[in-house]
């Protein structure tokens, strides 16, 4: 990520960190939240990497606002050629979504079947439960009004959410890593501080390579996607999996360390864990990924190995 | 911001043709009955005949420069070989230790003499070389070494014993960890030296000892009283223990920490395509694909001259523990079916996977270890 801009967006974020609607307005009025605007249709037209960057940084901070769905749907209008709105969008895509997130405060909602776009206006009201903590709206009360309407030439929507996903993942499970790192190294029981045991030390070493390997993964997938050219769908597969492999030990490890403060709704680490495990099912789990990087590899007819050195050349 | 760096280093076009020349070549050793596959073979495979074709063909010591027989190539070349190798399941470990960590210690620290007697006979698949690190009361307390060497007007006295040094049977030179000067108080890391030892000097006796399977790779090697040169040291008195640590990035970060056992999966998915799952296939190359990213990138590091031997021990770690979950996947597939629909050379090969597979998580630095590693990177050691 530019060096400028992550200085900005990390700024922003830990200015308002309790104020989610000042850090919208921030992110909005320095142009964040239009980063994937295509520059034919009056954005930045940056790269894809600087706004995964945004987006992991938003994870990191647990930020409750819209910023990964609105970069979604600005970067999925431009390509089907629409100039996307100013505001929060929402997006909800095929049957993937039991409900819309942020839904309660969208300004518009971006429907997805297939590569057919229609924009709606928000916001939709009537939530629906969810294990994350951000607000989901029941789609029953998406507005049939049809702001604008188009028409996608790649299947990028599913791919480009699970990834936006991933990135948002990759943050959060940073800030876990690192919350708990802190929280361990201050809590004395025993006369010493829960970093100096042994079997503390071993489980976040294991939390460290979990957070690293989503990471590289996730750096992979992203060096693929460029506007205008089919989503990698293996790439996306990895980090999205990998992603929800590391969510699992992570959040099993940080818990298990926090002990019952850990579980206390006054504490930070379900800011981050709630979303994780939310994250970890939106947009194909490990398992649907998984299947589809399998499905991919049973039906090539061919020895595993020269597909996966095919894969990311 | 991520305490592990990981650059992303996609596949060049240079490094696709080699692949494929390696491939090829080594399909058509197959086809000519010059190996049988096996797995861990960076292990269990010696063969000095097939290590010489190696060395012909150019692919040991790639990154060496030409002056010493090298071939002046990137790092991420031999990482594309090094897989392919694995992969295969080729008798490549004659020359494995050589080519991944004792020749790269030898064109850092070696004499000039040294660099040019050696290495172009390394690079040719000729000579052979072992790691002298563990002891018999110095295992993961590596510091512990009491291998000892005393400086003489004509150079050194080596005495003491070196344990779980595979192929040091087959081995010219050894490269021992040994203490030169005592311990300052608690810093047992000081007055530690690495010497490079001509195995065929007097005084030094080789026993191999054989593993579960009874096979013999790795050896114990009694040093008594043996008279080195003056220039056996390698590199600078009282170093050896950054030497070694330095040497571990390289021994710890290939991909014979994730590929040893991967011939078993492709063996399965050959003779019972139906039988594996979609979304556990997708697993296992999910996990696998973010091990080799990981791997690229270190290769990469090590390209630029740095030292990632916290990433090196993290690959390590999260490799041993892919290859186990990769092998309790296929023998979990290979068992819910009579073993009268499989060929007996599969139940040969996951038996012979499940001989080898304790040793993974032991050699090299144990679990325990590269998590006491990871952990101090975090900052909580």
């Amino acid at each position: 990520m530019d060096a400028t801009l992550e200085a900005t967006a990390a700024r922003i974020l830990a200015d308002h960190h309790d104020a989610p609607d000042a850090a919208w307005a921030a992110l909005e009025s320095g142009g964040l939240t239009q980063l994937w605007v295509s520059e034919t249709l009056g954005g930045f037209g940056v790269a894809a990497e600087e706004g995964f960057g945004l987006v992991r940084l938003a994870g990191a901070h647990a930020l409750p606002a819209p910023v990964a769905d609105t970069l979604v749907a600005t970067w999925l209008l431009s390509e089907a050629g629409i100039e996307p709105p100013a505001g929060r969008i929402s997006i909800l895509i095929d049957g993937w979504q039991r409900g819309i997130a942020f839904g309660d405060s969208a300004d518009h909602v971006l429907q997805v079947r297939g590569r057919s776009l229609s924009l709606h206006p928000g916001p939709v009201l009537g939530s629906c439960p969810a294990v994350g903590e951000d607000p989901v709206s029941d789609p029953a009360g998406l507005v049939g009004d049809v702001v604008a309407a188009g028409e996608m030439a790649h299947d990028t929507a599913l791919p480009l959410a699970a990834l936006t996903r991933a990135a948002q993942m990759c943050g959060a499970l940073e800030a876990t890593l690192a919350l708990t790192i802190d929280f361990a190294s201050q809590r004395i029981q025993f006369g010493r501080a829960l970093s100096k045991f042994q079997a503390i030390q071993h489980l976040l070493s294991e939390m460290g390579a979990e957070v690293a390997a989503a990471s590289a993964t996730l750096d992979a997938a992203i060096t693929t996607v460029r506007p205008g050219v089919p989503m990698d769908l293996q790439a996306v597969a990895v980090a999205k999996s990998r992603a929800g492999l590391a969510t699992t030990i992570v959040c099993e490890h940080a818990h298990q360390i926090h002990g019952a403060i850990g579980y206390t709704e006054e504490y930070s680490l379900a800011h981050f864990t709630r979303r994780l495990w939310q994250w970890r099912e939106d947009f194909g789990g490990e398992s649907y990924w998984a299947a589809e990087l399998g499905r991919a590899a049973l039906g090539a007819g061919t020895p595993l190995w020269p597909q996966l050195t095919m894969m990311n050349k | 911001m991520s305490q592990f760096t990981f650059p992303i280093a996609p596949e060049t076009g240079d490094e696709r043709s080699l692949r494929l020349r390696v491939r090829d070549f080594l399909a058509a050793e197959r086809a000519l009955g010059g190996f049988e596959p096996t797995a861990d073979c960076w292990v269990s495979g010696v063969s000095p005949e097939f290590s010489r074709k190696i060395g012909a063909q150019g692919w040991i010591g790639m990154t060496w420069p030409t002056r010493y027989g090298g071939h002046a190539l990137p790092a991420l070349h031999r990482l594309v070989v090094t897989e392919e190798l694995l992969v295969a399941g080729a008798p490549v470990a004659a020359h494995w230790i050589a080519d991944r960590q004792s020749g790269a210690q030898i064109l850092k620290f070696g004499s000039e003499q040294q660099k040019q007697s050696i290495l172009p006979r390394i690079a040719a698949g000729e000579c052979y070389t072992c790691v002298g690190m563990s002891e018999p009361q110095a295992g993961s307390d590596l510091a512990a070494v009491a291998t000892k060497a005393t400086r003489t007007p004509a150079g050194w006295t080596l005495s003491g014993r070196k344990i779980w040094s595979t192929v040091a049977h087959i081995s010219s030179y050894m490269l021992v960890l040994a203490r030169t000067s005592p311990a300052d108080g608690k810093n047992r890391h000081v007055g530690l030296s690495q010497f490079l030892v001509d195995l065929t000097l007097p005084g030094i006796e080789i026993s191999g000892i054989r593993d579960i399977a009874g096979h013999v790779h790795f050896n114990e090697v009694v040093f008594d009283d043996v008279r080195l040169p003056d220039d056996a040291l390698l590199g600078v008195e009282g170093d050896g223990w950054a030497q070694c640590m330095g040497e571990l990035a390289m021994e710890r970060s290939g991909p014979e920490r994730f590929l040893t056992t991967f011939l078993l999966l492709e063996r399965v998915l050959a003779e019972l395509p139906g039988a594996v799952p979609e979304a556990v296939l997708g697993d296992l190359i999910g996990r696998l694909t973010a091990l080799r990213t990981m791997s690229r990138g270190i290769a990469y590091r090590l390209q630029n001259g740095e030292h990632p031997n916290t990433e090196a021990a993290l690959v390590k770690q999260l490799g041993n523990a892919f290859e186990k979950h990769l092998f309790a996947v296929v023998r979990g597939l290979i068992g819910a079916r009579p073993a009268a629909e499989m060929s007996p050379e599969l139940l040969r090969l996951r038996d012979e996977v499940q001989l080898r597979l304790p040793a993974n998580t032991l050699r090299g630095g144990t679990t325990e270890i590269l998590r006491g590693v990871i952990a101090r990177q975090l900052g909580v050691r």
